[in-house]
């Protein structure tokens, strides 16, 4: 089967689902997930395609979360606005960053982003004049669309999801175009990757601005759906996580990513009871899918060229 | 006398050894080349400093007259000098065709957002580059595998791809790295006549190899280096009866 093909098929179950299901708290859970699987499919871009890593990237999140905020309720911007431009400022300032960063290699390239996501972590914490602290940081208005409030769970469903599919396809796009090949080959054969007149330093800060602003664009949008944001959503524990989803997915593999991610964003809520284990149920199966299925979820899904 | 690459005095060293010592040569236009030494004389360390992997230390190499100094690895292919390598350097996720289509990269003009909104622009380069890729592997004669995996084929099947993939540019200069290294008799010699076809196209070939065979029968003219110096330069019958050839390959 087409990807695309199977693309719509899980559009149209999801959009089914969205009008069956009448309980918010499951609405609520699923909308969250579709936010992740925003961040994640970004990450898979720059993680699974081009094979760098990013430990940081829940500090792009909360960079497109608190710029977007900060400006709609001290500014009085429009929502939708402060959100542009938070996702361009921080796609911006993830280009700046990538510059010298993705002149590293492996270990290094982790290191270094996992300071970028650690300093952004620690100014949300301690700018408390400006975003509040631990405390977190609220009064962001309702996103609205054509004049009709997102004032509902389903609301805000029937408008992340179509979203969130729109994002993934133009991923596989790329990832089907010469850029994807030219990404591949940075990622095993960079050597094959400059004779072939590929710029592998600005192909790779290409790749890491747009996962950047994928997951900008997943924060922002969770502040103003969710009206609150605080720095325990964007720690480091949220960048790994977001590692384990593409790698037990499959690192490169669209929709193993994608049925990954949506299962591990709901099981938190499921089993709440055992939160305080949550890291180390997730510890557990990262090394678990590492030991049984190297590569993740992609041979469940080969079938789907 | 048409020059398409030049090396004029090169010198490379790591630390204290001297990996390339002024070596100078010159290869003509639609000559195949080779470059030959025992191991460690030199060769891959002389292929690296022409393709800019790395820097050299004096001298320079001018491509149809003009300095290469001023380009980066990824210029060289605009510039009509397409390589293949020693170690197979195919992509395992991408199919043959998907390999050999990489070599297309630069001449498809698909931005960013055609790629990301698959507009019709991208479709039809993409169908551009698939059909020149297609043409260059019918070309050798393995158009037969083109939806086979690197992982599915043959070491002789990798090595022509490889070769398809450099070729895809039509280059003015193709350098080939040992190309005949762990091949069998027969891929060998299915890889000479390739050579010749593709030397009948017009492109300059330059050749690392070991496998005397290919190297005497297919080059018009071979540079011989040893411990970092060129010892000997001219045809394959001089070469053969050279008294400095003979000594570092055998002994005295």
């Amino acid at each position: 089967m087409k990807q695309k093909t199977f693309l719509l098929i899980l559009f149209i179950i999801i959009m089914a689902i969205g009008f069956a299901v009448k309980n918010p708290f499951i609405l609520n859970m699923l909308s969250m997930a579709a936010l992740t699987v925003i961040v994640v499919t970004g990450l898979n871009l720059l993680l699974g395609f081009a094979g760098q890593i990013s430990l940081g990237h829940a500090g792009f999140v909360a960079l497109g979360a608190y710029i977007s905020s900060l400006m709609a309720v001290k500014l009085n911007i429009n929502p939708w606005i402060a959100i542009l431009i938070a996702v361009l400022v921080t796609s911006f300032f993830g280009a700046l960053i990538g510059y010298p960063t993705l002149k590293l290699k492996s270990h290094y390239l982790a290191m270094a982003t996992l300071a970028i996501g650690e300093i952004i972590h620690i100014l949300a914490n301690n700018y408390v004049t400006l975003t509040g602290g631990p405390q977190g940081f609220s009064g962001m208005p309702m996103l609205s669309l054509f004049g009709l409030k997102l004032d509902s769970e389903i609301k805000f469903y029937l408008f992340i999801w179509p979203v969130t599919f729109l994002l993934i396809l133009l991923a596989i796009n790329l990832v089907n175009s010469r850029y994807g090949r030219a990404y591949k080959t940075i990622k095993s054969k960079e050597n094959a990757a400059y004779a072939f007149g590929i710029n592998v330093h600005l192909y790779k800060v290409f790749i890491f601005t747009i996962s950047v602003f994928y997951a900008s664009l997943a924060g922002a949008l969770y502040a103003f759906y969710i009206g609150f944001i605080s720095p325990s959503s964007f720690g480091l524990v949220q960048s790994i996580d977001y590692i384990v989803m593409v790698v037990i997915g499959g690192m490169g593999n669209f929709f193993g990513i994608f049925f990954t991610t949506v299962i591990l964003s709901l099981l938190p809520n499921i089993l709440t009871s055992m939160e305080d284990y949550w890291p180390i149920v997730n510890g557990l199966l990262l090394i678990f899918a590492m030991m049984l299925m190297p590569n993740g979820l992609k041979r469940l899904f080969s079938w789907i060229k | 006398m048409d020059k398409i690459i030049s090396i004029e005095s090169l010198t490379k060293s790591f630390g204290g050894i001297k990996a390339v010592d002024d070596v100078s040569f010159f290869v003509k236009k639609s000559e195949i080349k080779a470059l030959i030494g025992p191991n460690g004389a030199g060769k891959t360390t002389l292929f690296n400093v022409i393709t800019k992997l790395y820097s050299k230390d004096k001298g320079r190499v001018l491509f149809m007259n003009k300095d290469m100094e001023p380009y980066k690895p990824h210029n060289l292919i605009e510039i009509g000098i397409s390589r293949t390598f020693q170690n197979i350097q195919l992509v395992d996720e991408m199919d043959i065709l998907e390999n050999v289509m990489l070599g297309c990269h630069t001449n498809t003009k698909t931005n960013m957002i055609d790629a990301f909104l698959h507009l019709p622009k991208n479709k039809k380069e993409e169908k551009k580059a698939a059909e020149n890729a297609l043409e260059i592997l019918k070309f050798l004669k393995i158009d037969d595998i083109s939806d086979k995996y690197p992982s599915e084929i043959p070491f002789g099947y990798k090595r022509l791809v490889e070769i398809a993939r450099a070729l895809c540019i039509k280059p003015v200069m193709l350098l080939l790295d040992e190309p005949a290294a762990g091949l069998n008799e027969s891929e060998t010699n299915r890889l000479l006549k390739t050579i010749f076809r593709i030397w009948e196209q017009g492109v300059s070939i330059l050749l690392i190899e070991h496998d005397m065979n290919l190297v005497m029968n297919c080059s018009h003219s071979i540079v011989v280096m040893d411990n970092g110096k060129k010892i000997a330069e001219g045809p394959p019958s001089y070469i053969q009866n050279n008294k400095e050839v003979l000594k570092a390959y055998f002994g005295k």
